[in-house]
């Protein structure tokens, strides 16, 4: 179970983007490219993941411009309910593809 | 110029930098977060979204934090200030109509005022749901009702369509927030008890 909380059809993409490689550190520019997410959708996500505690922070300096970056990573609670959500996900999406439409 | 070459001084780089300096500190990490990655960001059109995205951001936390520090609900606020716009449209279209009188001033004056006094309304109304007043949700509940009317009774009369649906629309939210039982518990006032005591300071 994900929890409580309602997560967004672009929450759990961003859930899906960060479970591929789990214990990696990601960049906002990457994760806004993988999930074709515009940084008005993303950082909000994020915000809220982070206050969640599904998410810890860091910053390093990039290699490409020496200038510090904000990566991101899922933590260990992060990691159980991105799983969860992720497999509601998939089962949703299943029931509605199986489900017959109901006559009226 | 080497395409891997950051670019930091760009006219989106600017409007970001522009409006993250003028955050409250709390959170800052984000902010800075969100100029570091523009820097990496490819292309003028990509980053300029990049930076607009990052503005609403900002705007909106900022909001946000506000509300929160003034215990202001961000909803109430922004039917306020909808309230308050809907009143700055009316008033200078009014005044904009100024020039075009051709009448005595004798007979225009005591007109213009009522229609200034009721352009107002929405603003006065938009006042009293700032200060958390529940005769002002009430009555922004019956103009809401009275302009969706009015707005359905020009729907039938135009083809243009489009935007009175859209202002039906926020009227119906905007009535379907105020009617909430949260919204209507903020706007009651606690009652006030009264107790009497005697010159030993037991109660009467």
């Amino acid at each position: 179970m994900a929890g409580d909380i309602r997560l967004s059809p672009q929450t759990i993409s961003l859930l899906a983007a960060m479970s591929e490689t789990p214990s990696d550190w990601h960049y906002g520019y990457d994760l806004s490219r993988q999930t074709e997410l515009k940084s008005g959708t993303l950082y909000p996500i994020l915000m809220r993941l982070a206050e969640l505690g599904w998410l810890e922070t860091k910053w390093e300096h990039a290699e490409e411009n020496g200038k510090p970056r904000h990566l991101y990573r899922l933590t260990a609670e992060g990691r159980r309910k991105a799983r969860a959500a992720l497999r509601e996900s998939a089962l949703a999406a299943r029931t509605l593809r199986t489900q017959p439409l109901r006559q009226s | 110029m080497n395409p891997r070459q950051p670019k930091h001084n760009d006219l989106p780089s600017r409007i970001l930098r522009f409006f993250v300096t003028r955050q409250p500190v709390s959170l800052d990490p984000w902010h800075h977060a969100m100029l570091a990655e523009l820097s990496l960001v490819e292309g003028f059109w990509a980053r300029f979204e990049w930076a607009l995205g990052g503005i609403y951001v900002l705007a909106a936390a900022r909001l946000r934090r506000s509300a929160q520090d003034n215990g202001w609900r961000l909803d109430i606020l922004l039917i306020a200030a909808y309230h308050f716009l809907f009143s700055c449209v009316l008033i200078g279209l009014l005044t904009w109509q100024l020039p075009e009188i051709t009448e005595s001033w004798k007979y225009v004056v005591p007109t213009l005022i009522m229609a200034y006094m009721l352009a107002a309304i929405p603003a006065v109304l938009g006042v009293g749901l700032f200060l958390g007043d529940d005769a002002a949700r009430i009555g922004t509940v019956l103009f809401s009702v009275a302009h969706a009317l009015l707005a359905c009774a020009y729907l039938t009369r135009v083809h243009v369509w489009a935007f009175p649906a859209l202002r039906i629309g926020l009227d119906v939210v905007m009535i379907a927030i105020l009617l909430r039982p949260q919204v209507r518990r903020a706007f009651q006032t606690s009652p006030i008890s009264l107790h009497l005591r005697n010159q030993q300071g037991a109660e009467i």
